[in-house]
């Protein structure tokens, strides 16, 4: 995989399960090289099928996904991806330390520096004292910091996150909120989060794109919310933002009653 | 609940010995259903002889010879049936027909083909472990949750390394927790 890539093109992209409805419906996407991509979109409409899309665990039935010319072959440590169900995300037979150490068995020979790495990961997310431990040791947020430590040891390209935060209660989940914030300001890797919390989104992001509710999801609009670096939800920008987004989604909720009501 | 108490299972076996009287009592034919106390003098009889430890030696030899190598074949082959349909569909028939046919059955059949030998009674243990061990293994292999693979996968660990690094530690405790071990030994 090249290393000088610019940005991850989602072209054209459609999907249909075997004689299922068409979950996606044309997507294009183009997430820049840093940038810190949010999807939001209402639960059902798809988000999860694009991330599976993207990581690579299953084929698009149209359209292309590629680094710049380059188009990404079944799933690879270049796009990992840290999944919402904090239960079963981990290996719970391995401690937090054999969990980050997973995946670089295969990229780096030496123990040694295997052990490194993933300490180096585990202190980046604050777990350097619960290196030990295991899953079942662990508070929903510490699962899903051990979860991104593990990701982030691979020195992916991009880190899709599929609503990673949604199973935790809403203190934590606004914690680490913000310590994902920090981090990524710290690394500057390339984020793909997905959310149906609009406050989440706009905290986090330096792009949005809004997906409609399903099937046939379709993006409603992408942008860049031009907020301050510090967000806060109780600014006139942030709430603006906030309002537009509503719009949007509301808008296609108004549309889906009228078309259900003249079919009746 | 009320607290069994450590003597719970005490009273349990003392009731047996006292049906057991009874019902020896009852029947009245030593020769057919000897008394409890008979079977204790026989036990004492052939242990100051040593004549039950070669029996003894001689049931454990069995179970390990048939379990030890029952044991591997029946996890190897349940975990192969679990991770490939097509697998399945191969040993699936046989499998059904293992589950609905109780080994007792089967005894005549081993003592027709291998006479009574020690082979037999070996065939007959080595049948039991396999069955209940594929079946248990089959079963642990398809209730991995198929996250655990993705997140393998996304990690860059693929197919058979994936098969060997998640899929097997993660039923595990399905195969050894088989309800097959207790099954063999009855
Ligand atoms: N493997 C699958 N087979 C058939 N339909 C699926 C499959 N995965 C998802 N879907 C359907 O796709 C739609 C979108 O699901 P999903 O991507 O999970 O939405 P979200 O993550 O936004 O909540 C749902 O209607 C779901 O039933
Ligand atoms: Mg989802």
């Amino acid at each position: 995989m090249e290393n000088d890539w610019k940005r991850l093109k989602v072209t054209g992209l459609y999907k249909q399960f075997s004689r299922g409805p068409v979950v996606l419906s044309n997507i294009d996407l183009t997430v820049d090289r840093g940038a810190f991509m949010c999807i939001l979109g209402p639960s059902g409409s798809g988000k999860s099928t694009l991330v599976d899309l993207i990581a690579g665990f299953e084929p698009p039935t149209d359209g292309r996904i590629a680094f710049d010319d380059s188009p990404i072959h079944g799933p690879g440590p270049d796009r990992v991806v840290i999944f919402q169900d904090i239960g079963n995300a981990l290996f719970p037979w391995l401690t937090v330390l054999e969990n980050a150490e997973f995946g670089l068995k295969n990229f780096v020979r030496n123990k040694n520096e295997r052990r490194a790495q993933a300490m180096e990961a585990l202190e980046l997310v604050g777990l350097g004292n619960d290196t030990h431990k295991f899953p079942s040791e662990l508070s929903g947020g510490m699962k899903q910091r051990a979860q991104i430590a593990r990701g982030l040891v691979m020195d992916p390209h991009v880190l899709i996150m599929d609503e990673p935060f949604a199973a935790l209660d809403a203190i934590t989940r606004r914690r680490m909120q913000y310590e994902l914030k920090d981090l990524w300001e710290r690394t500057h890797k390339t984020v793909i989060f997905v959310t149906h919390d609009i406050t989440e989104a706009l905290i986090l992001a330096t792009d949005v794109t809004v997906l409609s509710s399903g099937p046939e999801a379709r993006i409603l609009d992408t942008f860049r919310p031009e907020l301050p670096d510090e967000r806060d939800p109780a600014d006139a920008e942030f709430i603006a933002a906030y309002r537009h987004i509503e719009s949007l989604i509301g808008h296609v909720h108004d549309a889906g009653d009228v078309r259900a009501e003249t079919a009746q | 609940m009320t607290q069994a108490g450590r003597l719970g299972p005490l009273y349990g076996i003392l009731l047996f010995f006292i049906l057991w009287q009874v019902a020896a009592a009852f029947i009245g034919t030593p020769l057919l259903f000897p008394e409890p106390m008979d079977v204790m003098r026989g036990l004492a009889r052939m242990s100051e002889t040593g004549e039950i430890y070669v029996h003894l030696g001689a049931t454990l030899q069995r179970l390990l010879v048939g379990l030890g190598v029952g044991i591997p074949v029946g996890a190897v082959l349940g975990c192969a049936m679990g991770a490939s349909r097509d697998v399945n569909a191969w040993f699936d028939p046989y499998l059904r027909m293992a589950n609905s046919t109780p080994a007792i059955a089967l005894i005549p059949f081993a003592l027709l083909w291998f006479g009574v030998t020690e082979l037999a009674r070996y065939s007959l243990v080595f049948y039991l472990a396999v069955y209940v061990l594929a079946l248990s293994a089959r079963q642990g292999v398809a209730q991995v949750p198929h996250l655990r693979i993705k997140a393998a996968n996304t990690l860059g660990v693929l197919g058979v390394s994936a098969f060997f690094r998640v899929v097997i530690p993660s039923s595990f405790p399905a195969i050894l927790g088989a309800s097959g071990p207790q099954r063999v030994l009855e």
